[in-house]
């Protein structure tokens, strides 16, 4: 494959792969409930998963290792240990959010119940990691996800106001009727979806499984400058369909098929047959993410032997750790807890976590015992650490304002 | 009990506590419940009438119909329930609630037989019941201005 070709598929997958169950539950209840008043967080949200994101990719290229490999060396094992347990408790959540979105989606195209969806989807995941090689696996969820660009292809055939819009979104004002707690609630679980955790490690022991080094450094910021903001583009789409259909309406979004609706009704059956398509994609794709994951950063803490580029039998607690992570997260699920309120927790308590990811990314991305001249650049320090404040505040924030809210209502 | 263990308790108690709804002490406070009841139903109802109109144009495939109407008549089914269990705290809001009952109530049976349509594949009810849940729809923005 030419670099060109090889380039164009890596963005396309990281459009396709930029959204999960975190995007699509907030975006289309932010939007039905407040316009688009939130879309300054997607924007913020990108921005900081893209800085970040070439932060842990740069790591891995330059020094061969993954991110949470060194963060335990460089923060000792202690600081290690606290980062890989809130990590791994919001890793689990999120999962059993995935593998809810996935069966809901699976519900809403066949009218089975999404639990009986929910084994099936599990052991699906578990026989795409075990057999699929990484990169077909991240390119095939990643440009099936390219299905959820019936968002933007149904914004346009609404012809809705986009001075509206765009006045809605560059004038950010809380709606009559809501409370200004409520609002930076929402806030926070947008931001929190958009730089979920596991993103960072994904990507970053991604890397390593695809044998990164310094040349392939313009091809992964191609794919963060490029794919990443187009995938935002795409949750702000999300939100403007919400936001022109269902706020009028009086619709709030509680479920996967509610946030639908706009799609039915700009482009009728083909477009939401798309749209589940995308979604199972997404869902799927990022479950399958999660998973790995989570094996990846107790396999990288404890000096495991990781990676799915290893057979089973030469890392086999890799391999375990992922199993038993999948098993308990469809368990949770199997509880008949709402996967769409789980979606909620999720990225809120996500963004309670954000420091503990992100604070020794930065740390060690200045550090030239490991990086030398490629450490970050004055600019770099300069965003990263605005973005850290922004990060720290809504971490802090993140448990008052649901108390305060009573979860959002 | 260690400091770990402590958190993860502080943390599944700061979680119920954000999940859970307060007394309702005086009558100004029951109203406010039945206003956010009306409104959380009227959601629902809205949400119906848009599958239902969707449905109807053969925009929306019936088994994504079925399953969402069936999820937000789950939601309006339990918001009531949760009104009901509430003792309203003075006559006033005792009444109140008695009339709330009177236009909650014909609300959810319109999602309900809206739902079995669907699923039974009568379009040509749809009609019908796309008007009672317009009617619905009605009287319930009429009781939400009314309480709030």
């Amino acid at each position: 494959m030419s670099k060109l070709a090889s380039i164009t598929l890596g963005i396309l997958t990281a459009i396709g792969g930029f959204l999960d169950i975190g995007e699509l539950v907030t975006g289309s209840l932010t939007g039905a409930r407040f316009g688009m008043s939130l879309a300054w967080v997607v924007v913020l949200g990108v921005a900081a998963i893209m800085l970040y994101a070439d932060m842990s990719g740069r790591i891995a290229a330059i020094t061969g290792r993954a991110v949470f490999d060194i963060v335990r060396e460089r923060l000792g094992p202690r600081a290690g240990l606290v980062n890989l347990v809130a990590s791994f408790l919001i890793n689990f959540l999120t999962l059993a959010a995935e593998i809810g979105g996935v069966a809901l989606a699976l519900d809403l195209a066949s009218d089975v119940s999404y639990l009986l969806w929910v084994p099936l989807v599990s052991l699906l995941a578990w026989v795409v990691i075990w057999r699929l090689p990484y990169q077909a696996m991240e390119r095939v969820y990643g440009l099936m996800g390219l299905a959820l660009i019936v968002f933007v292809v149904a914004l346009v055939k609404l012809h809705p106001s986009w001075s509206g819009l765009w006045h809605g979104a560059s004038h950010p004002t809380v709606p009559t009727g809501e409370g200004h707690p409520t609002w930076f609630y929402y806030a926070i679980a947008l931001f929190g979806a958009a730089i979920t955790p596991y993103e960072v490690f994904f990507f970053s022991s991604g890397a390593i499984e695809e044998g990164w080094t310094r040349k392939d450094l313009a091809e992964s910021r191609a794919n963060i400058l490029v794919g990443f903001p187009l995938g935002g583009a795409l949750t702000i789409a999300w939100m403007a369909l919400a936001a022109v259909v269902l706020q009028p309406r009086g619709i709030s979004v509680d479920h996967l098929g509610q946030a639908g609706l706009p799609v039915a009704f700009a482009l009728g059956k083909v477009g939401v047959a798309f749209m589940l398509v995308g979604f199972f994609a997404a869902t799927f794709g990022a479950a399958m993410e999660v998973t790995l994951s989570s094996g990846y950063i107790l396999g990288q803490y404890l000096g495991w032997s990781w990676g799915k580029k290893l057979r089973p039998r030469e890392a086999p607690r890799f391999y375990a750790v992922c199993l038993l992570v999948l098993f308990g997260a469809t368990g949770l699920v199997l509880t008949t807890i709402d996967p769409v309120k789980l979606t909620e927790y999720a990225v809120v308590l996500s963004a309670v976590a954000l420091p503990l990811t992100y604070f020794p990314i930065l740390v060690v991305a200045n550090d030239r015992t490991y990086l030398g001249d490629d450490v970050n650049s004055w600019w770099m320090n300069l965003l990263g650490t605005g973005f850290l404040v922004v990060i720290v505040v809504a971490s802090a924030a993140a448990i008052p304002l649901m108390i305060a809210t009573k979860a959002g209502l | 009990m260690g400091t770990r263990s402590v958190v993860g308790w502080l943390a599944l108690l700061v979680v119920s506590a954000a999940a859970c709804a307060g007394p309702s002490g005086t009558t100004d406070d029951f109203r406010h419940k039945v206003s956010r009841t009306a409104a959380s139903i009227d959601s629902d109802v809205q949400t119906a009438l848009l599958t239902a109109q969707l449905a109807l144009r053969e925009r929306l495939a019936l088994p994504y119909a079925a399953t969402t109407i069936s999820q937000v008549e789950d939601d309006a089914t339990s918001a009531q329930s949760t009104l009901d269990t509430r003792q309203p705290p003075t006559t006033a809001a005792h009444d109140l609630l008695q009339h709330a009952d009177t236009v909650l109530q014909p609300a959810i049976s319109a999602l309900t037989d809206t739902r079995i349509a669907l699923r039974a594949r009568n379009i040509d009810q749809l009609p019908a019941l796309i008007r009672r849940l317009q009617g619905a729809n009605h009287d319930l923005e009429q009781l939400y201005q009314a309480v709030s």
